[in-house]
Parts: C-alpha cells; sequence; structure tokens
C-alpha cells in the first residue's frame, strides 16, 4: 500500500478506497497485531472522520478501529516491549514507549501510514489497541 | 413488630437490602420497556379493526394495568434503596459513637446499648456527675439512632405494604389521566430532579401518551431519561420535516402560478420565494441531523433539535443514562446546526471510540454528546468577544448537566463537561456558579474561561484540563494579536476584547489547570484520529489520568472502574 499524505485541503493527492476496505484493512492489522500480542480481539468497533480540512468524513476520511486484547497485567510491559522490537525491526515509527502508574503505552506507525497505539485498560486486564488509517478519498 | 435493638441495627445485611432494592428496579424497568413495547404496538388496534370492540376494551385494559404496574413498583424499590442507604449511615453512626465511648473509657454494650464506666472513672473524676451525664449523653444518642432506625424500618414496611397489588383486583385497570400541556410546561421551572421525580411516578400509558401528545416539551426536557427524550425528539424532526415540507411544496405552487398568472407581482412572488427559502433553509438544517443520525445508526440518541435560528441540536454517542463515562462537549464559534452537526458528532464518534477502548466490559460503557443548545457566536460580527453567548447558554448547559445526573442509573457515573473554543466560555459559565455537577473540565483551544483560577471552576484544579495546538490563534492570545493586526480598524479592538472578555486561556500555567499535550495544528484539528491530541481528550474522559502526557500540571488519582 503507498500512500500520500492527507493535505490541509482533505483532497490533494490522497489514495481513493471505499470506507468498507479501509475498514478491512484496518481490520486485518488489528488481527496480525493481536497475534503478536498473543491474545485475541475483542469489544471492536469503527469510526470515521473527516481528513483535516473536511467538515465530515463524505469525501476524505480517516477510519479508525478500536479493539481490547485480553492480557493480564503482569505481561503488558514485556508484550510492549516485544511488539516494540518488531516493529522497529519491521521498519515502524515508534511515537511513544512508555510505562506509567496504570500500566505501558505504545505507539507507532507502519510504513502505510497506519497509526496503531496499544494501552493498559482500566483496571489493567487487557490493552486496547487503537489503529486508524491515513487520509482516503471515498471513491466517486 | 419487635422493638430494635442496636445489635439487631449492626447485623443487619444492608448490602443485601440493597440487592433486593436493585431487583425491584430492575423488574420496574423491565415493566417499563415491556408496556412501552405493549402500547406501541397495541395502541393502534381500533384503527386496523375497527369493528373488534372486545379486543380494543381487552387491550386497552391491559395496557392500563400493566401501566399501572410500574410505579407501584418503582416506589418500593426506591423506598427500599433509601432504607439501605439510611441503615447504612445509622450503622456507621452506631459505630462512631461505640468508638468514641471506648476511646474516652467506657465500655458498650451494642447488644443492649448500655454504656457503663469503670469504677475507677468515678473515683478519679472530679465530678462523677459528669461521668454519669456523659453515660446519659451516649445512651441517648444510641437510642435516637434506634427511632431514626424504626421510623425507616416503619415507612419502607408501610410503603410495600400500600403499593403491593390488591389480591383480587390486581393494580386496576383504570387509567390515569393523560398529563396536560400546562402540567408539561410547568416542569420547565423545576430542577432536573424534580423532574425525574416526577416523570418517574408517571405509568409508562402517562408517559407515552405525554411523548406523543407533547414531543415538543418533553423533548426539551432535562430530567426525562434520554431514551425517552430520544422518542419525543424523532418525533419532533419527523412532524418538523413533514410541516416544512408541505409548506416548502405550497409556496413553490403558489410561486409557480404567479409566475405563470400574475408575473408582474413582484411583492407577492417576493413574499412567496422568501417563504419558500425559508423552509427549505429550515429543511436543509434538519437533513444535517438526519444524515448524523443515520451515521451512528442505534448509537445515536436525540436529545433535543429545533431548526429554528441557526438550530440547536444535541446528539448522543450511546445512551448517556447507563454510561460509565460521559462527556458533553459544547462546540465554538461560528458553529451551526446545517454547517457542522455531520462533522461535529463524527468528533464525538472519535473521543468515543478512542475513550471505549480503555474501559473494560461491555462496549458502549462511554457516551459522548453533541450539545449544540445555545446560540454560538456568529463568524460575521463580534459576537465572538463578547461574554453574552456564553451567559446565554450557561445555565441552559447547567440544567442540562443537572438532568445527565438525574437521569443517571444507579452505576457508576464519570461525567465530564468538554468546550471546545467559545464553547469552553459556555462550560466556564456553568462551573463558576459552582454548581456544575462534574467530575472533570475538559477544554481545547479556549480563549478563556472568565477567570484566572482553574480552582474557580473545580474545586480540585488538577481535574481541569486544557490543550492548545501553539499556533491556535484563539487560545494563544499572542496569535489573536497576530491575526487581529491584519484588519486594521477592527483588529485590535477584537484582540483587546478577547483578552479583556474571556480572561487568561487555560492551559496558560498561572491558570493551574493540567494542560495536556496537542500535537495537532491550529484551531479545529484537536480530533485527528492520528494525534496525542485525541488520545490525551480519551483518557481524561475515561478516568485514566495517569496516561495523559502533560505540558505541565499534576494527575489526580486515576478512577477506579
Amino acid at each position: 500500500m503507498s500512500i500520500a499524505a492527507c493535505t490541509d485541503d482533505g483532497s490533494k493527492d490522497v489514495q481513493s478506497k471505499s470506507k468498507a476496505d479501509a475498514q478491512a484493512a484496518v481490520q486485518t492489522l488489528a488481527a496480525q497485531v493481536a497475534a503478536q500480542a498473543g491474545g485475541e480481539l475483542t469489544n471492536g468497533g469503527f469510526a470515521p472522520a473527516g481528513c483535516e480540512g473536511s467538515k465530515d468524513s463524505s469525501d476524505t476520511y480517516f477510519m479508525q478501529g478500536t479493539w481490547q486484547i485480553p492480557l493480564a497485567a503482569d505481561r503488558h510491559a514485556a508484550t510492549a516491549a516485544k511488539l516494540r522490537d518488531s516493529w522497529q525491526a519491521a521498519g515502524w515509527t515508534i511515537k511513544d514507549d512508555r510505562t506509567v502508574s496504570g500500566g505501558s503505552v505504545l505507539t507507532a506507525v507502519d510504513p502505510d501510514d497506519f497509526y496503531v497505539t496499544l494501552e493498559s485498560t482500566a483496571p489493567p486486564k487487557a490493552m486496547s489497541l487503537l489503529i486508524h488509517t491515513p487520509c482516503f478519498k471515498n471513491p466517486a | 413488630m419487635s422493638e430494635i435493638t442496636l445489635r439487631m441495627l449492626f447485623d443487619v445485611d444492608t448490602a443485601a437490602i440493597g440487592r433486593r432494592a436493585e431487583g425491584w428496579l430492575r423488574m420496574a424497568n423491565s415493566l417499563d420497556d415491556a408496556c412501552e413495547e405493549l402500547i406501541r404496538a397495541s395502541r393502534d388496534l381500533e384503527n386496523v379493526w375497527p369493528s373488534g370492540d372486545t379486543a380494543v376494551r381487552r387491550s386497552a385494559d391491559l395496557r392500563a394495568e400493566a401501566s399501572n404496574s410500574y410505579p407501584p413498583c418503582r416506589r418500593i424499590g426506591d423506598a427500599l434503596r433509601l432504607h439501605a442507604d439510611t441503615l447504612r449511615g445509622l450503622q456507621d453512626q452506631v459505630r462512631a459513637v461505640a468508638a468514641e465511648a471506648s476511646g474516652r473509657g467506657f465500655s458498650v454494650d451494642v447488644t443492649t446499648g448500655t454504656v457503663q464506666a469503670p469504677s475507677h472513672m468515678f473515683t478519679e473524676s472530679a465530678s462523677p456527675q459528669i461521668v454519669a451525664q456523659s453515660i446519659n449523653a451516649y445512651v441517648n444518642e444510641f437510642q435516637a439512632i434506634l427511632a431514626r432506625a424504626a421510623e425507616s424500618d416503619a415507612s419502607t414496611a408501610n410503603t410495600i405494604a400500600v403499593n403491593v397489588p390488591d389480591p383480587a383486583k390486581g393494580f386496576g385497570t383504570l387509567g390515569m389521566p393523560p398529563v396536560s400541556e400546562q402540567t408539561l410546561r410547568d416542569q420547565q421551572g423545576r430542577t432536573p430532579r424534580q423532574v425525574n421525580d416526577w416523570w418517574r411516578s408517571l405509568t409508562p400509558e402517562q408517559q407515552e401518551r405525554a411523548l406523543q401528545d407533547h414531543p415538543e416539551l418533553v423533548g426539551w426536557l432535562d430530567g426525562v431519561p434520554s431514551s425517552d427524550r430520544d422518542v419525543a425528539n424523532r418525533l419532533v424532526l419527523a412532524d418538523r420535516k413533514g410541516a416544512l415540507q408541505t409548506a416548502a411544496d405550497q409556496h413553490a405552487a403558489r410561486l409557480a402560478r404567479l409566475l405563470v398568472d400574475d408575473p408582474y407581482n413582484e411583492i407577492d412572488i417576493q413574499r412567496e420565494t422568501e417563504a419558500m427559502n425559508a423552509a427549505q433553509d429550515q429543511l436543509g438544517k434538519l437533513a444535517e441531523v438526519d444524515r448524523a443520525l443515520q451515521s451512528l445508526g442505534e448509537q445515536g440518541l436525540l436529545l433535543g433539535v429545533d431548526p429554528a435560528g441557526d438550530g440547536r441540536v444535541v446528539i448522543a454517542v450511546n445512551d448517556p443514562d447507563t454510561a460509565r463515562h460521559t462527556g458533553v462537549w459544547v462546540p465554538g464559534l461560528g458553529t451551526t446546526m446545517e454547517g457542522n452537526t455531520v462533522g461535529n458528532v463524527e468528533r464525538m464518534q472519535q473521543l468515543n471510540l478512542a475513550a471505549d477502548r480503555h474501559t473494560l466490559g461491555e462496549a458502549g460503557d462511554v457516551s459522548t454528546v453533541y450539545w449544540l443548545g445555545y446560540d454560538a457566536p456568529d463568524l460575521n460580527n463580534l459576537s465572538v468577544a463578547m461574554e453574552g453567548r456564553s451567559e446565554q447558554g450557561g445555565p441552559r448547559y447547567l440544567n442540562f448537566m443537572e438532568g445527565m445526573r438525574a437521569t443517571h442509573d444507579a452505576g457508576p457515573s464519570h461525567l465530564v463537561a468538554m468546550g471546545h473554543s467559545y464553547g469552553s466560555t459556555v462550560v466556564a459559565e456553568a462551573a463558576l456558579t459552582k454548581q456544575l455537577p462534574v467530575d472533570d473540565i475538559l477544554v481545547q483551544g479556549s480563549p478563556g474561561m472568565h477567570t484566572e483560577h482553574a480552582a474557580d471552576l473545580m474545586a480540585d484544579p488538577r481535574h481541569v484540563w486544557a490543550g492548545s495546538a501553539g499556533n491556535d490563534p484563539v487560545a494563544e492570545t499572542s496569535n489573536v494579536t497576530k491575526w487581529t493586526q491584519f484588519a486594521p480598524i477592527v483588529g485590535p479592538f477584537i484582540g483587546d476584547a478577547y483578552d479583556d472578555g474571556h480572561g487568561v486561556s487555560p492551559h496558560e500555567a498561572s491558570f493551574g489547570a493540567n494542560e495536556y499535550r496537542v500535537d495537532t495544528s491550529g484551531h479545529t484539528h484537536y480530533w485527528e484520529p492520528n494525534s496525542e491530541s485525541l488520545d490525551n481528550q480519551a483518557r481524561v474522559l475515561a478516568g485514566q489520568y495517569s496516561f495523559t502526557t502533560r505540558v505541565h500540571g499534576d494527575p489526580p488519582p486515576d478512577v477506579v472502574p
């Protein structure tokens, strides 16, 4: 997948993709991350949003998906470290990598500009997964 | 019944009474839902079966009796819940009094309620009479506590006795009178809690009738449960669309006739054109609301709609009455129903999804509400620099938030006031009353919140959160000056009015709030899905403060689920 950046007016140089296809791409990546983490996807949901400069998602849009991956609290830090190393090796850019009192946070962007965040839930019985796409244009 | 003793009070399992209360209340809610279904499924029977008199009558009787079963059931549940709370409080008081007495050397027998002093206390005391008076005071305190326990017990028993059905007649088939328009209008001057108590005292049949007969009144009534407001407002939406479409068609037809039959009648042509355009303008606004609701599907609740003027609309993503975390967001400058409803509801969807992933349990335990319940400042005048619109919006927002508290079910509720741009000043006006019943205040791109100190908004300023993009011309007052210099005459006035009118921006360290990190650009991109800005808002909304990234400030302890 090769995606150009979403520009301010939300329409130039943006790949065309239906919301259904974008949702499927997010779902596929989520399944890969869950497999890497050694857990299953639960409590999933999707929501589109308009890109910068668009008043809503009818023209250009991001697709966002979220899930929870049930994991014991004592596995969060190790899981985040394992994924960080794996993603770095695959050429992903790590944007955030923290351990806080409530658990772990790991955010990265993959080579296709998909943004992925793993974060401990409250209580820390799972890690939440958020993935969103780069800006896409609805096919005419 | 036998006399209540301290031992009995001590041994009461208040949790068990609480569970029974919840059982009655769950049954009441189930009855309410079932009655609504029954009423909606059967009320048109006489229209589709005009000759079925007996069936119509029996159906009406069934609706009435089923409806009549709901209020007694709820009253018993409420009474048991109050009884459990009262006894729990009295148990705490007994423990406190006993601990104090023991601390002073007295011995307390909670079985008999007696208090004794060791003999040396009398012999060593300068005034044995004072020792005796102390004993009497403790005994009197225990007796007063027992009297309150007995009173609560008797009152609860009476409530149960008078609300269980008559073995012979059941709950009766006599329907309660419908709610009049005047009664509904009278509710507008009452607090949301009072409105909620009143609404809950109605039978489902009365509630349903009020929704059908006066949806425009019920739809905006803070204190009415969100699911009922949604029904009322969708009726309003459908009715208004129908009426406006009819009006637009009629004006268009008259205009067409005029253009053929009387083409030089400019006055009538202009009048019909303006009337047709006005109807179509309002239809355009309602179409935007329709689109937003369609995009939400079953997640959406319409909590208010009025296309007059720039339009007012309130839309929830997930039911705030059952959500564990609810954020109610006020938009700012230049927001209109026609121009921004879909986009702003999508912001609420994004925030909802981002927050919901933090909370374990079923999806949907976070609700985000888009609240355009005020006339936002316009882009083409100086209203944005003035306080008038926020002073007008603040009390409405406060009332709505009190309604959120009143209609929430018994479960945990973390309520967050949220505002963007001028919307943050509406939140501020509500918070400065010290009555805003929220757990956190979360703003973005705020020009100021009509005070210099976060502590004026929340007793614990760690619960005030502000974010600002570095190049946001609204939140960064230095940018206001920079931008307004391009308007030589009115520009400086706007800049000064901004500073003077709204006060210091809340993200400034001197304000005392937490400033969360924002990595988006400009004034309108705080909800970009790929942003730290959205993640931080979601963390606050989910009460996961320790996960936020901050420029300055100290987070309070996380909300314990």
